[in-house]
């Protein structure tokens, strides 16, 4: 059937007006044969749909009208759950569009450098992040994490010769007139520079300054010393006598850790060592140490104390035969503390190396210990055992490993811990 | 209101009687739509059975012209009115125009029809029980081809249904179609003119299948 569809269309406009279907064959000749079952269609079609049944009109019309004028059966018959999810709804799906977004948004900002947009919000998820921190450990652990972050966004920012304002805080390695190195960046020194403190190889430094094709000038740096530290590490001090080692910062009786103020902020380590100091009261000697050493302590956690190590000349052999023990302890622990013995490990590693007081050992036992640092709070935590020292107990179970873990972690928790933990061993000898 | 005072101002202004007519009788309409919807949402009995009486029919054979089964199609089409009367309570009742608004409800009911009738594993129409035909006065071709078109219809596309069911069952103008699709009316008319034709071709063959 060759029919165009314009003569198919105006047939059908014929057809509708009510043209005879002859008279329209007779319109289009040559195209008649086809057209004729075209219209054949169209006209059984316009009879497809009859009319409908009287009585079903009326039927219909009267449950119609029975259904109006029963509002209870038609009406509102919706459950309420309906309603309630229909007002809930918006709500929900804008908590649900905001909760996307959010955790995208932050998402997005983890990877933020200084000078990007989403930078302030990453700096305040972390400032979040602090707020809830549970435990003096967390915040620590946090505070460090961030450090560390900080410096990585430096090198990013150098590396990509991006222009941003940036601090951050790291050891100094290198002091020279026009170029420092903190935290194994290097640091432009200029005469605008503002130095404050007195800085010194493996002290902490916080560097302000700006990243510009590749190189970073500061403009100003402070020193950082026990006192200028910010002093988010202070735990709180348990005087009465809570057996348990609350970090107790105070007591610790390092007096020998006092120069080295040093690297990482996580005071922590200094902290652990005061519970022995609180459980020790009852005996006698030990107090007139704690007194001493007071002043800067709460500080001087972190892996400097390296340098600190070698003085302590009654710890010298203390210190060799705890770690000894340690390593050997640390072979029992794997029975019993998985954990524990790979924190263990690091610590005792990091004190060896400390021995050496090597420079460039000691930066990268810093960042280890850094990492460690919840690790020896976390040994702290078994300082109990320290008082376990100060016990007859031990000395009975002195063949037993018992003791010997105990000693581990005192070596782990602080250097200046060993004295008490030898010193008892000693005693109990 | 503003539009419909500003189309009945532009009738007294017009030229041509013919043209202010027309308009006139349109806005007349269009405002007794709008007066008789307001009545229904109070549930006014007399605005209400002067909808069902307008409306019934074209809602009607525009469901039964996809709809093969005369019981199911006066079911359905009561199944429309009463969800007028749903939508008039729940406030989501059409504003302005009635006529529409149902055929829209229409042709969702078609298609919950047909979905239920697909869930229940029912074929469709080729295992279609008997119904009871146009009647003993009709005559047994006119029975057969409303039949054979029934089944060849069901071949066709969504749209074409759509454009026979409201042309030839609603009996609905070329505009006003074109409009409740949201085609052109040049759009429609051509997919008219292919559905009528793709109609024929199934039919034709059809009827050379049978006479093998």
């Amino acid at each position: 059937m060759n029919v165009s569809d314009q003569t198919l269309i105006a047939a059908l406009d014929m057809l509708e007006q009510g043209v005879p279907a002859d008279d329209i064959l007779a319109r289009f000749p040559e195209e008649a044969e086809g057209l004729r079952p075209f219209l054949n269609t169209a006209a059984q079609l316009s009879a497809l749909a009859p009319n409908p049944p009287a009585e079903a009109r009326v039927a219909s019309r009267k449950a119609f009208l029975a259904a109006a004028a029963a509002p209870a059966v038609m009406g509102s018959s919706r459950p309420w759950w309906f309603w309630l999810r229909k007002a809930l709804a918006p709500t929900l799906a804008l908590a649900a569009f905001l909760i996307f977004f959010s955790v995208a948004f932050v998402s997005a900002s983890a990877t933020s450098l200084p000078g990007d947009v989403l930078y302030n919000t990453k700096l305040f998820v972390e400032q979040a992040r602090l707020a809830r921190a549970g435990s003096p450990e967390e915040r620590m652990a946090l505070i460090e994490q961030f450090r560390q972050e900080r410096i990585r966004e430096v090198e990013m920012l150098l590396l990509s010769g991006r222009d941003a304002e940036v601090t951050f805080d790291g050891l100094i390695e290198t002091l020279a007139d026009d170029h420092w190195v903190v935290a194994s960046i290097l640091v432009g020194i200029t005469g605008e520079t503002a130095v404050e403190g007195n800085p010194q190889i493996d002290e902490l430094a916080r560097v302000y300054g700006r990243t510009q094709d590749g190189n970073l000038t500061a403009s100003r740096i402070v020193v950082l010393t026990g006192d200028t530290l910010p002093p988010e590490p202070v735990p709180p001090v348990d005087t009465d006598e809570t057996p348990t080692p609350t970090l107790t910062a105070t007591p610790s009786q390092t007096p020998t850790v006092t120069p080295a103020a040093t690297s990482t902020s996580t005071p922590t380590t200094t902290s652990t060592a005061t519970p022995t100091a609180t459980a020790t009261p009852a005996e006698t000697p030990t107090p007139t140490e704690t007194a001493a050493p007071t002043l800067t302590p709460t500080y001087t956690p972190t892996p400097p104390p390296t340098a600190t190590q070698p003085p302590p000349s009654d710890n010298g052999n203390d210190n060799d035969d705890d770690n000894d023990n340690d390593n050997g302890d640390n072979g029992n622990d794997n029975e019993a503390d998985n954990h524990n013995d790979d924190d263990n490990a690091n610590d005792d590693n990091s004190n060896d190396d400390d021995s050496d007081s090597s420079n460039d050992d000691n930066m990268n036992d810093n960042n280890d210990n850094n990492n460690s640092s919840n690790d020896n709070d976390n040994d702290n935590s078994g300082n109990d055992n320290d008082n376990d020292n100060s016990g007859n107990d031990n000395d009975s179970d002195n063949s037993g490993n018992d003791n010997d873990n105990d000693n581990d972690d005192n070596d782990n928790g602080g250097h200046s811990d060993n004295d008490n933990g030898n010193d008892n061993d000693n005693d109990n000898s | 209101m503003t539009q419909l005072v500003y189309n009945k101002q532009n009738v007294r202004q017009a030229g041509c009687p013919a043209n202010a007519v027309l308009k006139q009788e349109k806005f007349q309409n269009v405002v007794d739509e709008y007066t008789l919807l307001n009545r229904a949402r109070a549930m006014d009995q007399e605005a209400l059975a002067q909808i069902h009486e307008t409306y019934y029919d074209s809602i009607y054979r525009y469901i039964a012209f996809r709809v093969d089964d005369p019981h199911m199609t006066e079911d359905l089409t009561s199944d429309v009115f009463l969800r007028l009367l749903n939508a008039l309570r729940d406030k989501h009742a059409p504003q302005n125009t009635i006529r529409g608004w149902l055929y829209g409800v229409a042709s969702n009911v078609v298609k919950e029809y047909y979905r239920k009738k697909r869930r229940a594993n029912l074929t469709e129409l080729d295992e279609a029980t008997p119904h009871e035909g146009p009647g003993p006065e009709q005559h047994l071709d006119t029975a057969l081809a409303s039949e054979q078109l029934h089944q060849a219809m069901q071949h066709l596309t969504e749209d074409q249904q759509q454009v026979l069911a409201l042309r030839f069952g609603y009996g609905m103008p070329i505009r006003e179609a074109a409009k409740t699709m949201g085609k052109s009316e040049g759009s429609v008319k051509m997919l008219q003119v292919r559905a009528v034709a793709a109609l024929t071709r199934a039919m034709t063959q059809s009827e050379m299948g049978a006479s093998q």
